[in-house]
């Protein structure tokens, strides 16, 4: 418990020296006595404080009032606290890193009696989707006398969960009744053979649409291209692959990938399920598998969910670019083989590889090869910066089980690079960083894996057109 | 009302201490005036002043003398400081409980200090000064309320009392929103 003495304290303190300094010049015992009554005083009302903030029971609750919260829209937050004795209380509430205070103050001050809390509401903007815990309150009750101050920190432990910004979640939706996803061609599992429905309309030719779907009577007569569009026609499960790394996470100014990544998997997520295909989720960090999601047997709302939970952006210290990760081992040609042929032998069981020779992307894979069927469509959302010798590996294992797959993948230095900022060694590290990508990404092409390279203005419009193009 | 008494009782104990002087008793005008005014500060200067002035008027007062001395304090001091409560009080905090806790600490730590006086004022190296010296006198009242109040006031403890911190150890925990996702 800690107690400060306020100015007036001091200032009664003050007054019993000064009495002493009065008495000690001229020489009376009576005026002594009076600053020691002074003392003996302002003791007893130090001692009488303690023991009213043992009765006092101070219960301070915090909610927010929105049931819903989005990123970017303001929430509404209720402060209320109760306590059994008359104090007089000011606090200071905090937010949480990635909110900024938008109306109401955040410093309360008043008088609490036992029928009479005090209470204030104020609303705030979160800036960031995901799970947010509010620090605790800082809490300073003064005497009643106003002699003493005692300062505390109260936690009413408030979480609130941020989804992403209903701009988004808007955008999303209108794609996905604007933007259509069939799949056609060889299918390798049974489900996705595609299956000719009721006729449902006539609609402009889109890049992408089969020839035999093409209205020849319509065509002729409008004199541009239409297409027939009929009932679901596949249902091609997808899985989207989200890459929470380090890499994918850092954030310099306001931008990040993740939170790039976030939004086209909002977007792709709500076309695929608009159109029928099952869709579901694996996320994944350095080392291993965060959350993973079965398409089918998790719904549309669930996945949503399980995005905007995904891991915020963080500031970082150094430049983006491929660095060695935390999990990146070197791995010598037997041990290389194994971890490749392992998922294969091994069959679940995950004991078998160490914690630090498993690396998130091939983890997620082989969480699809145990729990998956094969055949699927799978979007990998990565800058591939993190594990690269593991993500060729991976890859391979995954179209080795006959999956579809499309790589989604930011460039870093596109997302932090501003005119201003470009320096000679800037550039330098951008070109072998952006060698080593392309690189890599040919190494992806040679592997059978269509691939897409996005930068920071790349809409989801875009990407899911090519999505659709790449899918076929 | 009390304070109206309490002010009436200390401007007579002063007159009758300080031969019927009234201009010592003016500065206590400042304690009304600070009530209609709302300043705690007018008060306190008030009371400084007046407490200055008439004890320090007020003659013939020696520790060695403890009977008088006391007699004279509980006069006096006990309403001085009684008014200090009073004008240092906000109109809305009266209804405040009183704990039984520090009272009995204070009436303890109080006749700490006389007892360590009446041992002192006994002794025999120190006594002798003690009747020849105001000025020992003085430094001696001043070190001991010093040595005994210090510890309280500047303490960081709940000074031993069990339980104090009761009120302020686990706030219940508040709502948890988005129960719907």
């Amino acid at each position: 418990m800690r107690v400060e003495l306020t100015v007036l304290s001091k200032a009664v303190a003050a007054g019993a020296v000064l009495l002493f300094i009065f008495a000690y010049l001229f020489q009376s015992v009576l005026v002594a006595a009076a600053g020691s009554a002074v003392l003996l005083y302002l003791s007893y009302r130090r001692l009488e404080f303690a023991a009213q903030m043992g009765r006092m029971e101070l219960k301070a609750e915090r909610s927010v009032l929105d049931v819903v919260v989005h990123k970017g829209s303001p929430m509404t937050v209720r402060l209320a606290l109760r306590a059994l004795e008359p104090v007089h209380i000011r606090i200071k509430d905090r937010i949480p890193h990635h909110f900024r205070p938008d109306k109401g103050s955040l410093d309360i001050e008043g008088a609490v009696a036992p029928d009479h809390p005090l209470s204030a509401v104020y609303t705030a903007v979160p800036e960031d989707r995901g799970r947010f815990r509010f620090p605790g309150l800082e809490v300073s009750i003064t005497d009643p006398k106003g002699l003493f101050t005692f300062r505390t920190s109260i936690d009413p432990g408030t979480d609130v969960f941020v989804r992403a910004s209903k701009r988004e979640i808007v955008m999303a939706a209108l794609m996905s009744k604007r933007k259509r996803f069939e799949v056609t061609g060889p299918a390798h599992r049974r489900h996705t053979r595609t299956h000719r429905a009721d006729f449902r309309t006539v609609r402009d030719y889109m890049a992408g649409d089969r020839f035999r779907d093409i209205d020849w009577k319509a065509t002729s007569r409008l004199t541009k291209l239409m297409t027939k569009e009929f009932e679901q026609e596949t249902n091609l499960p997808t899985v989207l692959l989200m890459d929470v790394t380090l890499g994918m996470r850092e954030l310099v100014g306001k931008v990040s990938k993740i939170d790039h990544a976030v939004a086209l998997g909002l977007q792709l997520a709500m076309v695929l399920d608009s159109f029928s295909h099952p869709v579901g989720m694996v996320s994944f960090d350095e080392t291993r598998v965060l959350e993973h999601l079965s398409p089918g047997k998790h719904d549309l709302d669930a996945v949503l969910l399980s995005l905007y939970r995904l891991p915020n952006p963080v500031e970082t210290g150094g430049y983006p670019g491929s660095g060695p990760g935390p999990a990146q081992v070197p791995l010598d040609q037997g041990r290389g083989m194994l971890g490749t042929v392992g998922p294969f032998l091994v069959k679940g069981k995950r004991a078998s590889y160490g914690r630090l020779s498993t690396t998130g992307i091939f983890e997620a894979v082989r969480s699809l090869e145990l729990e998956e069927e094969s055949g699927m469509l799978v979007v990998l959302i990565s800058d591939l910066e993190t594990n690269q010798p593991s993500i060729i590996k991976a890859i391979k294992l995954a179209i080795h089980k006959k999956h579809r797959i499309i790589v989604i993948s930011p460039f870093s230095w596109s997302y932090h690079l501003t005119p201003g900022n470009l320096t000679e060694g800037h550039l330098e590290q951008a070109y072998m960083d952006h060698a080593a990508k392309q690189s890599i990404l040919g190494s992806l092409k040679a592997a059978g894996v269509r691939v897409m390279d996005i930068d920071p203005k790349e809409r989801g419009e875009r990407v899911v057109e090519n999505l659709r193009r790449m899918s076929q | 009302m009390i304070g109206q008494l309490l002010m009436t009782l200390v401007i007579v104990l002063a007159m009758l201490l300080t031969n019927m002087n009234l201009l010592g008793a003016l500065p206590l005008v400042l304690v009304p005036l600070s009530a209609l005014v709302r300043s705690r500060w007018l008060g306190l200067a008030g009371l400084l002043i007046f407490c200055s002035v008439t004890l320090g008027n007020a003659k013939g007062l020696e520790l060695t003398d403890l009977p008088r001395f006391g007699a004279v304090t509980a006069a006096l001091v006990v309403p001085s400081v009684i008014l200090l409560e009073l004008i240092l009080s906000d109109r809305t905090a009266r209804s405040e409980k009183v704990s039984i806790w520090p009272i009995l600490v204070v009436t303890g730590v109080t006749a700490a200090l006389i007892a360590t006086l009446f041992f002192l004022t006994r002794v025999q190296g120190i006594g002798v000064y003690l009747g020849s010296d105001p000025t020992l006198q003085v430094f001696i009242l001043m070190s001991l309320s010093i040595l005994y109040s210090g510890p309280i006031l500047l303490g960081t403890g709940n000074n031993g009392r069990p339980g104090a911190e009761k009120g302020l150890k686990s706030p219940p925990k508040g709502q948890t929103i988005n129960k719907n996702e």
